[in-house]
């Protein structure tokens, strides 16, 4: 089938045209879901190698269950999700302890000239609400980051943290009110607005 | 990125959320993943399923008489009345005796005068 009409098609429908060995559904499946399904494991483990290490399996699970895959059960996206999320905490147990890093331990920007101070002042923003992002607790961290990166829905992120709705409304609030709090020392330094968790 | 499923109104935190940078992936990374795509279609997970064999005679036999085990049970009672009867065992051949003394024929024409019936017609 043409590249062009690929695109268009559904995951579900892109899934079963690689299980009946369609040679490009595969690529156009994996432009799709692979950036998103990086981006959250590299959020959640801070780590470019284990990242992709996680996204690589997860869709090599993907092709595998290809096959069986039962039309309308769940979306492709969310259950990628899902064996990522648990791909990820298995590693994170494994790591035992994160050592988490404290705000101040953010790498310093070097300081610029007046003109650079913009730029500078927003990545010192980034780089301190990603640390801060980084110390949350693992739960709080994938509600988060499936919430306000990844832009899922409340019920597509109890799919798949395999919750109910209102765990998930609790953990990204409470996520949310500790990044505020992590990042208030801050906020001024750093451009946000008052009272903006 | 923007998040489109946000219901939450929209805040300065949010808004730094959704513009994090993410990680891009590699063109190392993609290659890894078609080549495990492309050994996936040529192998046995993503393979149609193996059709189903075609059963053979002593399997269809089972099937007439309700399966392998009523198929046995009714061979095992076969082989017992066989050699029961090329034994005959002494308990028995004395119930025999006892039953068809005097009535036994010592013989049975299953074809009786079948000569006579032929050169009568």
């Amino acid at each position: 089938m043409a590249r062009d009409t690929l695109a268009d098609l559904p995951d579900e429908t892109l899934l079963v045209l690689y299980a009946n060995a369609d040679p490009d559904a595969a690529r156009v499946l994996m432009h799709r879901l692979l950036p998103r399904i990086l981006g959250y494991a590299g959020r959640l483990l801070g780590d470019r190698g284990e990242a992709e290490d996680v996204a690589q399996e997860a869709m090599l699970r993907l092709w595998r269950v290809a096959r069986d895959w039962r039309p309308g059960e769940a979306q492709v996206a969310t259950w990628l999700y899902r064996v990522a999320t648990n791909l990820c905490t298995d590693r994170l147990r494994r790591r035992q302890r994160r050592p988490a890093m404290a705000l101040d331990d953010a790498p310093d920007v070097a300081d610029g000239g007046a003109g650079a101070e913009a730029g500078l002042i927003e990545t010192d923003r980034m780089t301190a609400l990603t640390v801060a992002l980084a110390a949350l607790p693992d739960r709080q961290r994938q509600a988060v980051v499936l919430r306000h990166i990844e832009g899922l829905p409340n019920p597509e992120i109890a799919v798949v943290m395999d919750i109910g709705l209102e765990a998930v409304e609790s953990l990204t609030a409470r996520g949310k009110r500790a990044l505020t709090a992590a990042l208030a020392g801050r906020k001024q330094a750093l451009g946000y607005e008052d009272d903006s968790g | 990125m923007t998040n489109p499923h946000a219901t939450d109104a929209p805040d300065d935190l949010d808004a730094a959320l959704a513009a994090l940078p993410r990680l891009v992936p590699s063109a190392d990374l993609q290659a890894r993943i078609m080549a495990d795509a492309a050994a996936g279609q040529g192998a046995a997970w993503a393979r149609p399923p193996i059709a189903r064999r075609r059963r053979g005679p002593w399997q269809r036999l089972a099937g007439t008489f309700g399966g392998g085990g009523a198929l046995a049970g009714m061979s095992f009672a076969l082989m017992a009345g066989v050699l029961l009867g090329v034994t005959q065992p002494e308990p028995v051949a004395a119930l025999t005796s006892v039953l068809l003394a005097g009535s036994a024929p010592d013989s049975v024409d299953l074809l009786p005068d079948g000569d006579l019936f032929w050169a009568e017609n």
